[in-house]
């Protein structure tokens, strides 16, 4: 169903350029130069966003835009000043991806200042810091949660104990995650209990180490292991199989990742994890090129889409009858 | 003397970018001969001793040692000649025991080659204990830091460490600089032991007395240059601070 | 204090905390004192126990090493790259050594380069490290193209997850290198001169003995610790990530220096290293164990570190 109004949307936004095109194209050639954006990632030392580089890269091949990403490596004060690099080249589009939602305001209230629409890829910029953004472009994490949820309910049959391994803290994504986890958990299987919530960074070393821990603590007791990534999974997989850990009946325990990158996909195939969540970086990367394209060429027409200012970006389970 | 003399050293020059330290220097030591070398500071003491110990390559001059010329291209050169050398800051390493500093550099090695050659910690305790009680040291606590001792006891480590190789020539930069009172009495006993066997001394000083105690022979320099050569029996302490503040010409009359 | 007890203090006093430490967590969890966390502890600290030893050295030379991390995780990844390029039909056993052997060369490389420009460049060691760090970190994120190496069979994954007896290989490859290098520093004359420079080089120099290919030599040697880690490490995971050993110097140094090694060189010694990375270590299991938060660890950590060294520079009078 969310599908749907993502296909239309897209059909739309297609048409709408198509039609504008001719339009833009004066616009364009009255200014002479081709579109310039500028993508401001948090990192590129995670495939996740290194595939929303891909996507809008892609897309901006197609549409003769010039794409100019830099890469914060996961630090505020550098990308600030990436983006205060890319105002000065006068980029007609921002593309930011905050490593901190908050903290990114100063420097986006600049761009507004100069006249630069700015657009949040898979993290939020809060604009009650009077910060303004044109879309926010974000998987649904929030959703995602209550997905993994669902799942756990289902499998367990609403019964259980369950081991939480939470992201960054701080990081929207983990907070979204976590919270619609626990919502919908306690929604759909009041009888299931999160009997460990320990914070392993996203980091599959950290959850690997942190899960032998929680396995001594708990020994006998835990159910399911639900991770706010796919690199904790694994590292929790690991240490299930090292303890031979499972559930008080004997059977597996079950493990519920997020991000679907490669390696979870192959421990899905081999029956080590049970689920993932997919997002869909590339789309995501996609809209926001094709999104600015066509804010700027004509602001008006792109305001009037639905679902222009928050898009959620769809998520879906995969399980093994998926692959 | 009839024989050859142990060192000598013609014409010495050398310079520190534009700043002359030594300027043709001219000097002869003899085996069992304890030469004071005395000078105001930045005269050049140091720098000398430094040409023979092989830390520094003199610009000009030339080196004999025994009758042959020899280059003296680094503190190895020179303890493999026979020379070694007691600095005033003594080069010792305080985390290292009595022993350690002893052989630092020539430690006696049980078994092995190459980058693991294993020490013989027994065999060099036994032989620092000897060295010492043969200087007529008494030390005991061989196996502490050497940082932990006083001054006389680090000064008697690292005189140890010059001369249990048998070495022709001894230079002992400022010894009783930094030691106590009673402490300087044993330096000054030291050197005549070493005389008697029939080692070459050259010591640098400041204490004119502790010089005139036990040198044959002072050398006065002054700005880089030798600007005396006096028996100590035919001199006197005001002669010599005459010539080291430069009262009075080169004069060898004294000599 | 009298001083023979101020002595003992600085030089045992490590082993005293350790024991208390032990005692104090096995009170306050049940969980604590089993063979099998106890040897989770091992298996988890081995990594960064194996960089602390050639850390140890450096810093015994009054040098220090910050690349440690960025150079585990490139010889990680340039060893799980060419597992991954296996030529068909070659023995398993051969290309694993092959890959392995070529890990353990960058990290070789990687450490001359730092010993070439710190001995013969005259650049401080913090510095040249400091570049080495982010450029091993570049270098990796160009080798895997952000992405990590995975799936690397079973034969490899023996490294981490192997077992002598009931003993975790990697804590079995931990003792014995702690111990080749214990008896090394201890009894050998390159040991000895590596204590000597970081007191007093002028003094070794003017000794005869040549100090600067020494200092290029551990240097290297520690990039080589650095990258068995970092290939452990990849064991450990079954993957290469970009983002691997992220931060490794900072508990590495911080296990050295626990351990009562003084950052200006010429004393330490690698069994008080080892007691160092375990205390940290068990910091953080204990902590996980009592269910404490990660923030908590960090702060934690910190303050037993200043807190050692505080207690480390009264006892031994340093002003």
């Amino acid at each position: 169903m969310k599908l749907l109004s993502l296909k239309r949307f897209f059909i739309l936004i297609s048409a709408s350029a198509l039609l504008v095109a001719p339009l833009g194209l004066t616009g364009a050639m009255a200014q002479d130069k081709a579109m310039k954006f500028g993508l401001s990632l948090s990192t590129l030392n995670n495939p996740f966003f290194v595939t929303v580089k891909d996507g809008a890269q892609k897309e901006a091949d197609i549409l003769h835009v010039n794409l100019i990403v830099t890469d914060a490596q996961n630090r505020l004060d550098k990308q600030i000043s990436d983006i205060e690099d890319l105002i000065q080249k006068q980029v007609d589009a921002l593309l930011i991806n905050p490593t901190d939602s908050a903290g990114i305001a100063t420097v986006v209230k600049k761009a507004n200042k100069a006249g630069i629409p700015v657009f949040a890829i898979d993290r939020a910029i809060d604009v009650s810091t009077g910060a303004r953004v044109i879309a926010q472009i974000a998987s649904d994490n929030a959703f995602g949660g209550r997905l993994q949820a669902r799942f756990l309910a289902k499998v367990l049959g609403g019964k259980g104990n369950v081991v939480e391994l939470e992201g960054i803290p701080g990081a929207s994504a983990a907070i979204d995650r976590k919270a619609g986890f626990e919502d919908e958990l306690a929604k759909v299987a009041p009888g299931m209990k999160i009997i460990a919530s320990q914070q392993a960074g996203f980091d599959q070393a950290k959850g690997l180490e942190v899960m032998q821990n929680i396995i001594q603590a708990n020994p006998g007791k835990i159910y399911a292991v639900v991770a706010a990534n796919d690199s904790m999974a694994l590292g929790a997989i690991q240490a299930i199989q090292q303890a031979a850990a499972r559930r008080p009946d004997g059977s597996r325990i079950i493990v519920v990742g997020f991000d679907a990158i490669d390696q979870a996909l192959e421990q899905i195939r081999k029956g080590n994890l049970d689920a993932t969540i997919a997002q869909q970086p590339a789309l995501m990367g996609q809209l926001g090129v094709g999104s600015g394209r066509l804010n700027v060429i004509s602001p008006l027409l792109y305001s009037q889409l639905k679902n222009a200012q928050a898009f959620p970006v769809p998520v879906k389970t995969i399980t093994a009858g998926d692959l | 003397m009839e024989q050859a003399p142990l060192a000598e050293l013609h014409d010495i020059s050398k310079r520190f970018g534009g700043v002359v330290a030594l300027d043709k220097v001219n000097l002869a030591i003899n085996s069992g001969e304890v030469i004071g070398l005395v000078g105001d500071n930045g005269a050049g003491k140091s720098t000398l001793i430094k040409v023979l110990s092989g830390a520094h390559s003199p610009d000009r001059g030339e080196i004999l040692f025994e009758g042959s010329p020899v280059h003296i291209r680094n503190p190895r050169s020179a303890k493999e000649l026979g020379i070694e050398t007691v600095y005033q800051d003594l080069a010792l390493v305080d985390t290292l025991d009595v022993p350690g500093n002893i052989f630092l550099g020539r430690e006696i090695i049980k078994f092995g080659f190459g980058p693991l050659r294993v020490l013989d910690k027994s065999r060099m305790a036994q032989r620092a204990k000897n060295i010492l009680q043969s200087l007529g040291i008494s030390l005991e606590a061989l196996r502490t830091e050497v940082g932990l001792l006083s001054g006389g006891q680090r000064q008697s480590v690292a005189v140890s460490r010059a001369v249990f190789t048998e070495p022709k020539l001894v230079i002992l930069d400022e010894p009783t600089a930094a030691l106590a009172v009673r402490e300087v009495d044993h330096v000054l006993d030291l050197v005549h032991n070493l005389r008697t066997q029939h080692i070459g001394l050259i010591f640098i000083s400041h204490v004119l007395q502790e010089v005139f105690a036990v040198a044959d022979r002072i050398v006065v320099l002054r700005k880089g240059q030798k600007v005396a050569d006096l028996v100590t029996e035919k001199t006197s302490m005001d002669a010599v601070v005459n010539f080291m503040v430069g009262q009075i010409e080169d004069d060898d009359s004294y000599a | 204090m009298p001083e023979r007890w101020r002595i003992w203090a600085l030089d045992y006093g490590i082993y005293v905390v350790f024991v208390l430490l032990m005692l104090v967590m096995w009170q306050l969890s049940p969980y604590f004192l089993t063979a099998s966390n106890l040897l989770n502890i091992g298996s988890q600290v081995s990594m960064i126990a194996v960089v602390a030893i050639g850390m140890t050295m450096v810093i015994l030379m009054a040098e220090i090493d910050l690349s440690v991390g960025s150079v585990a995780a490139l010889a990680g990844a340039v060893t799980a790259g060419l597992i991954h390029s296996a030529p068909n039909g070659w023995s398993l056993w051969l290309w694993l050594t092959i890959a392995i052997s070529a890990g353990m060369a960058v990290g070789f490389l990687a450490g001359l380069v730092n010993g070439l420009f710190v001995v013969w460049g005259g650049i401080p060691s913090f510095i040249v490290t400091l570049g080495t760090l982010s450029i091993g970190r570049g270098l990796v994120l160009l080798y895997t193209g952000g992405r990590p190496i995975f799936g690397f069979g079973e034969a490899f994954a023996k490294i981490s997850w192997g077992h002598i007896g009931t003993v975790p290989l990697p804590i079995v490859i931990m003792l014995s290198l702690y111990l080749l290098a214990w008896l090394f520093l201890r009894e050998t004359q390159l040991g000895r001169y590596i204590y000597a420079i970081g007191a007093n080089k002028e003094a070794v120099d003017l000794a005869g003995v040549k100090y600067r290919p020494i200092k290029v030599s551990i240097f290297a040697l520690a990039g080589t610790f650095s990258a068995l880690a970092g290939i452990m490490l990849t064991s450990r995971l079954d993957s290469a990530q970009p983002t691997a050993a992220m931060g490794w110097e900072l508990d590495v140094i911080a296990a050295v220096v626990l351990g009562g090694a003084s950052l200006y060189g010429g004393r330490g010694t690698v069994a008080k290293t080892l007691v160092g990375a375990f205390i940290i270590q068990l910091i953080s299991n204990g902590l996980n164990l009592l269910e404490v938060q990660a923030y908590w660890q960090q702060i934690a950590k910190g303050s037993i570190i200043l807190i050692a060294l505080l207690i480390e520079r009264i006892l031994s009078g340093r002003r």
